[in-house]
């Protein structure tokens, strides 16, 4: 789960307006807290479901699922097992 | 889905805004957040001030203030206030951004870069912007419901891009969220709906009733 946490944050780090000052917590809202825009978010579905070779079924597409690094971690955790 | 291509002309006077607004039912306008670069919080008030302390990055600090910022001098001419700080703002539980005392005007507010679109309107409405940029959706597609386009062959990046930037036009329209129509066809029997592609660079959709 660690490993897999890491690489959002990553990604995160890469692709989202994160800058030096941003301070980001397990479960912030990544939208509200003026992470990621929802095309951002859109984009990082992508990545995850080709990273890790899984298919979102359509009940998970929730805030809960995809606005914060545990939620995103979780919902990779469940699909990939 | 008709698109319109448009050339954005260059910048308008605050007395050519209060004349379109006369004129029209709805106002989009078209800012650059390069040419503000003050973050001064002055015309902000105390709501506004703690949703900005919330934000964790120097780009969502700068859209906020400046959008805000430029709404209210705006706001303070079209409603005729005395002054800026007599405009206020606040956002409803599901984000729909409201003026106070003012529920005859409704506001929709969109960011891309370094644009923000601000829809001023006296009817509801909801925009959405995006730059007309090739982006990785390929897994995320099938979600996206592309055969709004009416096209026999498969969507391309821009197609997905116009499908998008419309469903999130809808959803703000809506006042839903974009999680809760993702994977949803949308009705477009009742409303109106344009696509533009402004100076061949961004696209913009626009919902209306």
């Amino acid at each position: 789960m660690e490993t897999i946490k890491k690489d959002i944050l990553n990604y995160l780090n890469n692709k989202s307006f994160m800058d030096e000052n941003t301070q980001l917590n397990d479960n912030d809202s990544l939208t509200q807290n003026g992470i990621m825009d929802s095309i951002g978010l859109i984009e990082l579905m992508d990545y995850i479901c080709e990273k890790y070779s899984i298919e979102i079924p359509e009940d998970m597409l929730t805030p809960e699922n995809f606005d914060s690094l545990q939620g995103i971690t979780d919902l990779i955790v469940k699909l990939a097992e | 889905m008709d698109t319109n291509n448009l050339k954005i002309p260059s910048t308008v006077s605050l007395e050519h805004i209060l004349h379109f607004w006369e004129q029209n039912d709805i106002l989009i306008l078209i800012v650059d957040l390069n040419d503000y670069d003050t973050l001064s919080t002055y015309h902000l008030d105390d709501i506004e001030k703690e949703h900005l302390e919330r934000l964790q990055t120097e780009y969502f600090k700068k859209r906020y203030i400046t959008s805000r910022t430029v709404l209210k001098y705006i706001l303070r001419h079209l409603l005729k206030e005395r002054d800026v700080s007599d405009i206020s703002m606040y956002k409803d539980k599901y984000g729909r951004v409201h003026v106070r005392d003012h529920e005859e005007v409704h506001i929709c507010i969109s960011y891309t870069e370094n644009i923000v679109t601000l829809a001023i309107s006296k009817i509801e409405v909801g925009i959405d912007v995006e730059i007309r940029k090739l982006r990785s959706l390929t897994n995320v597609s099938k979600y996206l419901h592309t055969t709004l386009l009416h096209t026999d062959t498969y969507a391309n990046g821009h197609d997905l891009l116009m499908t998008w930037t419309l469903k999130e036009a809808y959803c703000k329209f809506s006042n839903k969220s974009i999680f809760s129509n993702l994977n949803k066809e949308l009705d477009l029997n009742n409303i109106c709906h344009l696509n533009y592609i402004i100076n061949n660079k961004y696209i913009l959709a626009v919902v209306t009733d």
